[in-house]
């Protein structure tokens, strides 16, 4: 029990009395303004699909496969996307390996809510046979460093590789026309995925009953 | 390297970056010598050497030690560190100094401390206190009195904000002669500081803009040079007036 607590962060009653007070007279105890955003930069891969991004202090990787899998009985023509996401303890000596803890696994699905509910990534366009095939598409996201925010930082590093992700095309071909074949990515240009719009993640607080928004 | 003589040996590595491993001080030519010695070295049969990664440094006459910058802390006896308090107990309070383990703060540890006037501490007290037993299997000691039995500075901080950093600027910070982040900041504004060996530094001031102001200087100025550092300072002035 003494070496959770010792890992675990703790405020002091100080730290709270400043930070409210700060607000107060619109200050951050970063020197930002309420709504400033810290710096935020994008690096990419080589390979297409993956991402990092970095948004201040904090730090999250984000990286896409795909496979072919059997669709979902009651949507046979539509791919599948699937958020997995990793707290590494790098990251923070809070986190520990192993297991998702509980906030490893509201992130994953605040992040998969985002892109599934508004459709941001054609499902149907991933279908390759009806009822047989489909893309499954895998987005891992890697926390680095957790400097805060974490939600928003890791839907940008989401969509930065999903936009830059390039999936090999395939046709069906052969004797018959019913064997599937997975071109090279020498042979053919590989696809981008068709993503309609960007739903990007932003966290508000709000302090003071209701009176203050950060 | 062990068949050098003692002397020039120890001085050929004081001063240095040394990694564990290294033998730095050859104690077959010294018979009859005390040596003190302090953190991330130890001896090994006949000779000193480094468990830890830093610069080795001396202090006359006879004490070694390894200086080396981490986020979390290792505890070292008579350090002064800032805590916060988690848990209290029958006879201990239960304090976080970004050790590997919790430290313990006796209830009686107080100047004129009984049993009727054990301090109400709630969870989350920022404390300035001394560490008085480290050892890395036990959880460390801690006290609010110095040697003497006196209050000194130790206790309760009021107010103010707190941040962390890592060892080395704490300990670049409580260097002697001052700072120079700390002189320039100084000359301008007034504000009251505690910093403690384990990295964690608290700033108070009479408003939250010079508390920003501070605390934000003192983070960026970790790895500017003592010219560079009252550059900042001079910019950071402009820039309010």
């Amino acid at each position: 029990m003494e070496q959770r607590l010792a890992n675990t962060w703790q405020m002091t009653v100080n730290e709270r009395k400043f930070i409210e007070m700060a607000l107060a007279a619109d200050l951050r105890v970063d020197d930002r303004g309420p709504f400033d955003y810290r710096p935020c930069t994008i690096t990419f891969g080589r390979v297409g699909g993956s991402s990092e991004v970095q948004l201040g202090e904090t730090r999250v990787m984000s990286y896409v496969t795909s496979q072919l899998v059997q669709p979902y009985r009651d949507r046979p023509n539509e791919g599948t996307l699937s958020i997995f996401t990793e707290f590494s303890p790098m990251a923070d000596p809070a986190f520990e390996a192993g297991r998702p803890g509980e906030f490893a696994i509201e992130l994953g699905r605040i992040v998969d809510r985002g892109l599934r509910e508004s459709g941001a990534v054609d499902m149907e366009s991933l279908c390759v046979v009806v009822g047989k095939l489909v893309w499954s598409i895998r987005v891992d996201l890697h926390i680095l460093d957790n400097g805060g925010n974490l939600i928003d930082a890791a839907n940008i590093a989401a969509l930065a590789s999903l936009l830059t992700f390039r999936r090999p095309e395939c046709t069906l071909g052969g004797d018959d026309n019913h064997e599937l074949i997975i071109h090279d990515i020498e042979d053919r240009e590989p696809l981008p995925l068709i993503i309609h719009h960007l739903p990007v993640a932003v966290t508000f607080a709000v302090f003071g009953e209701g009176n203050i928004m950060v | 390297m062990n068949s050098m003589p003692s002397d020039s040996a120890s001085m050929s590595f004081v001063d240095r970056v040394v990694v564990p491993g290294d033998h730095v001080l050859d104690l077959t030519g010294m018979a009859n010598q005390t040596i003190k010695l302090g953190a991330g070295l130890r001896q090994d049969g006949d000779a000193i050497s480094v468990m830890k990664a830093g610069k080795l440094r001396i202090s006359k006459p006879n004490k070694y030690w390894v200086e080396s910058s981490h986020k979390r802390y290792v505890p070292c006896v008579e350090d002064t560190v800032l805590g916060i308090v988690v848990d209290s107990k029958f006879d201990n309070f239960l304090v976080d100094i970004k050790a590997p383990m919790l430290g313990l703060l006796p209830v009686l540890a107080f100047e004129g401390g009984t049993r009727r006037n054990i301090p109400k501490f709630e969870i989350g007290t920022l404390l300035y206190v001394r560490v008085v037993k480290a050892n890395n299997t036990m959880n460390p000691e801690l006290s609010c009195m110095d040697e003497t039995g006196k209050a000194a500075e130790f206790g309760p901080l009021k107010d103010g904000y707190m941040f962390e950093t890592s060892t080395g600027l704490a300990r670049m910070l409580l260097s002697s002669p001052p700072c120079p982040i700390l002189e320039a900041l100084g000359k301008s504004l007034s504000y009251e500081i505690a910093i403690g060996l384990n990295g964690r530094v608290w700033v108070n001031a009479a408003s939250p803009s010079t508390v920003i102001l501070v605390s934000n200087a003192i983070m960026n100025s970790e790895f500017l040079s003592a010219a560079q550092q009252k550059i900042m300072v001079e910019k950071l002035m402009k820039r309010l007036q």
